[in-house]
């Protein structure tokens, strides 16, 4: 008889981030099983020692674990594929850098949710935190973080991706890491404009550090705990992306900084850039809706959305009231 | 106890309800009970569970102070005195009788002859005493008193599931009387009694104990803190479950202080039949485990002005046991049944789905479907290496989630009666009224506010257009008066129920307008429905009621 770890791991989405996923299961020494609907070919072959299969079906018929790499605009889609082949022996596990948004943007939902509804598995879990892709592609010493409510879920997890070059750190908040994933993204960007226009290192330290102190009230409205935020999912993360030049929410702000459109900027960063622009403002919505105070998130989110330019957000936050 | 004497074992046959043979397994189940609560467990486990049990026992029978106590407090202590120089074996040997007499302590006992007597003449008899005008119609009291009870929900489904499954009957909590009238609701729906826990406070009546004793019923001790209690109880309503005995349990623990349906449940019981369920898989012999969300509705609750000082004080959550409310006083049950039984409907149960250990709906063959209709394999969420397992975590988890979902259903299947409507409206008036003043500012202003009785009842008109626009799309169940009554005849049929039981009416009539009086009971009564605050606030009246067209 097969037993859990001696079967192969699925890894859903032939991106950058589904292939870094895909060759570190390979590295911790289990079979990895690439499936991508776009074709693998997308990000080039598959890394070594890395199956290609087309098939969803057949993947998942073999496999307890499944990690999604996708977007979060295929997000639902994958769900309810995922829904007519996965039982409750699996494992659904996303690394999505975003929140699902149906009614138009008026309905914010993490991805693990969705997972949920849209599929009959009860093990669902993130994956969230330093994770930078090429770091893993290239065999990089990182670490990051699961989350989920089931212990055996963590423990597939760590069984598939842990390395001599992989630390996996463990959490049972799952939705405090979907909402700090997605907001160290925007926190990300905004930090990557303050340096490229030249706040100084004093500035940007406050507004990423007021900015997660926000990101943390959000996760509340969603239940979320709030030393999520101080951990490997909300500053590990951001820590990392300010580090990563190549980061594409830094570049980003950078671009932007510089003096190129949002538009302009977006082009060059490619989808990442577009859900980011989407996000801060919904947010905020979100924020306003449920009266809770997140003014760094909403000076981004009228940056983003042209109501004032940057000596005015900059105004906005430094004119508060400390009391 | 007080049970009635007997020569030899009970005699069953395969038609009689699995509860018939209660008594002749009870020595079984009882050991069972024992040996799943002791074994396996490390030195060290023993001697904690053993610490503790002493340590909260001793605490507890101080302050019990009678002479129940006194015997058990210096077995106690004595124990507690030699849990340190013990080997591992006598440790274990003290930890099985510390178990077994916490087992003894809740079995309970089921006596087909008093099922019998309860289910033939009862009613019956409750009616005759209860309601005297009816004294001609004496032989047919169940079906009148069946008026005032009424059962919703597919009960010729649960009937033949009951036959394929176990089922774990779990209702919402708002009177010591849920008991009673589910056991005459579950009798007239022709589905098979069931074993249920009850509070030991319930068995200080001498009436209400006897028959607590003879039904099934087993003993919880709510003023036991000690792990080891709470593991036995966990496990005799697991095997209980595993061995096909159908049961009930309040997964709210306790009475609804507030009024309002439960929104969170306890997990203990509720995780027994989780447990019971995946024990079953891993033996290779799968007895499905149906769970039924149940909700009592009341037009009128026997205990409604305790209960809501209780809430309103905050002292007297789940630990809380009031022994002095007025299910302990007699003049207010008289009372109370003389009010009841002169209204239709005054009770509704409706049973809800019946879903399996992961809420996913089952059929009568014991079958689960997912919310798209598709056969789920529920064996497939206990697998390890392919082979079904224990696992605790895993297990806590999903009845967890279960605990949420049964909240969903009970929800959804809140019938909403005339007195939730009323209150409603009026305490909506009040808040209007005092603007700028807090709920406990609100409450204390009786005879305050007085509303024209209009406007109450064109609120109300406009209230139950609301709810049946909720009604309309699933999220929660009118009740036949709710849903046909002119609005000035349901307002008067509330205010009926309410006065002449209540201490002090919680509305009154003057110079054409209400005063409303006693504002605890109509925040009571109002808080039914404060789970679709949100859903209320989000709609707009579906269509004029049927009630108000019928007036026109």
């Amino acid at each position: 008889m097969t037993t859990d770890r001696e079967r192969p791991v699925t890894v859903l989405g032939g991106g950058r981030f589904g292939r870094a996923l895909a060759s570190a299961v390979h590295r911790a020494g289990r079979r990895a099983l690439l499936v991508s609907r776009s074709g693998i070919d997308i990000g080039g072959p598959p890394p070594e020692g890395v199956e290609a299969v087309g098939e969803l079906a057949r993947a998942v018929a073999e496999s307890n674990l499944v990690l999604i790499a996708v977007g979060s605009d295929r997000m639902v889609e994958m769900a309810r594929e995922l829904g007519a082949v996965c039982s409750g022996r699996h494992s659904l596990v996303h690394g999505l850098r975003g929140l699902v948004t149906h009614d138009h943007g008026e309905t914010l939902e993490p991805a693990s949710v969705v997972l949920r509804r849209e599929t009959d598995v009860r093990r669902v879990g993130v994956l969230a935190g330093p994770l930078v892709a090429t770091s893993v592609l290239a065999g990089r010493p990182g670490g990051c973080i699961v989350a989920s409510r089931y212990d055996e879920c963590i423990a597939e997890v760590r069984a598939a991706l842990t390395g001599p070059m992989l630390r996996v750190y463990r959490t049972d908040d799952c939705v405090g890491v979907e909402v700090a994933a997605a907001l160290v993204g925007t926190l990300a960007m905004a930090a990557g404009f303050a340096l490229g226009a030249g706040f100084g290192p004093s500035a940007t330290a406050v507004l990423v550090t007021r900015g997660m102190r926000d990101a943390g009230h959000v996760g509340r409205l969603f239940g979320a705990h709030p030393e999520t935020f101080t951990g490997l999912a909300g500053f590990g993360d951001l820590v990392a992306a300010m580090a990563d030049e190549e980061r594409p929410e830094v570049r980003l702000g950078r671009l932007v900084a510089e003096g190129r459109s949002w538009h302009d900027a977006i082009r060059q960063v490619g989808r990442v850039g577009v859900e980011l622009t989407m996000l801060a403002p919904r947010i905020v919505a979100l924020a306003k809706r449920s009266k809770v105070d997140v003014p760094v998130l909403e000076a981004i989110a009228g940056v983003l959305s042209g109501a004032f330019d940057t000596p005015a957000a900059l105004r906005s936050l430094m004119e508060r009231d400390l009391s | 106890m007080i049970r009635l004497p007997r020569l030899g074992p009970i005699r069953t046959s395969p038609d009689d309800p699995r509860l018939f043979s209660f008594n002749n397994e009870r020595d079984a189940i009882v050991h069972d009970v024992v040996e799943r609560v002791t074994t396996g467990r490390s030195p060290g486990e023993v001697e904690r569970l053993l610490a503790d049990a002493a340590y909260e026992e001793i605490r507890r029978l101080e302050s019990q102070r009678d002479a129940e106590a006194s015997a058990d407090l210096s077995g106690w202590r004595s124990r507690a005195r030699r849990i340190h120089g013990m080997d591992a074996g006598e440790r274990s040997a003290e930890l099985a009788r510390a178990a077994s007499h916490y087992a003894w302590d809740i079995a309970g006992n089921f006596d087909p002859r008093v099922f019998r007597f309860v289910t033939r003449l009862v009613p019956t008899l409750l009616t005759g005493v209860m309601a005297p005008s009816t004294l001609p119609n004496l032989l047919g009291g169940d079906r009148w008193l069946g008026d005032r009870v009424l059962t919703q929900g597919d009960t010729d489904l649960l009937r033949r599931l009951s036959k394929n499954a176990t089922l774990v009957i779990t209702p919402t909590h708002s009177s010591n009387l849920d008991s009673v009238v589910f056991g005459f609701a579950l009798e007239r729906a022709g589905l098979p009694p069931v074993t249920y826990g009850a509070g030991k406070n319930l068995f200080t009546n001498p009436f209400i104990s006897f028959f607590m004793h003879n039904l099934g019923a087993y003993r919880v001790d709510r003023r036991i803190r000690a792990l080891l209690y709470k593991e036995v109880l966990k496990a005799y309503s697991c095997v209980l479950i595993e061995r096909g005995y159908h049961s009930l349990f309040f997964p709210g623990g306790t009475r609804s202080r507030s009024g309002g349906v439960e929104t969170r449940v306890k997990l203990g019981l509720l995780g027994s039949a989780v447990e019971a369920w995946v024990r079953s898989v891993v033996s290779g012999h799968e007895r499905p485990v149906a769970i039924v969300p149940l909700t009592i509705n009341y037009v009128l609750t026997l205990e409604a002005e305790s209960l809501i000082r209780e809430h309103l004080k905050e002292s007297g959550r789940a630990q809380f046991i009031m022994e002095d409310d007025e299910f302990s006083q007699l003049d207010r049950w008289n009372t109370f049944f003389r009010k009841t039984l002169m209204m239709d409907a005054a009770v509704i149960l409706r049973f809800g789905t019946p879903i399996d250990p992961f809420g996913y709906r089952m059929d009568d063959t014991g079958a689960s479907y997912d919310s798209r209709g598709r056969l789920v394999d529920r064996r497939s969420y206990v697998l390890k290496d392919g082979v079904p397992a224990m696992d605790a975590n895993r297990d806590a988890e999903y009845t967890r989630e279960l605990g949420e979902i049964i909240c969903q259903h009970f929800k959804r299947e809140t019938v909403v009666v005339s007195t939730a409507v009323v209150a409603k409206v009026l305490f909506a008036r009040l808040a209007q009224a005092l603007p700028g003043l807090d709920l406990y500012q609100r409450l204390r202003m009786r005879g305050q506010v007085i509303v024209p009785r209009e406007e109450v009842l064109a609120d109300i008109d406009a209230l139950r257009g609301k709810l049946r626009a909720l009604a309309d799309q699933g999220k929660l169940v009118l009740s036949p008066v709710v849903d046909g009554t002119p609005a000035p005849q349901l307002l008067e049929r509330a205010l009926s129920a309410w006065s002449g039981y209540h201490t002090r009416p919680a509305a009154r009539w003057q110079d054409g307008g209400l005063v409303l009086e006693d504002l605890n009971l109509l925040y009571y009564y109002q808080n039914r429905l404060g789970c679709f605050a949100k859903d209320l606030a989000a709609t707009t009246p579906a269509h004029a009621s049927r009630a108000a067209e019928a007036t026109r």
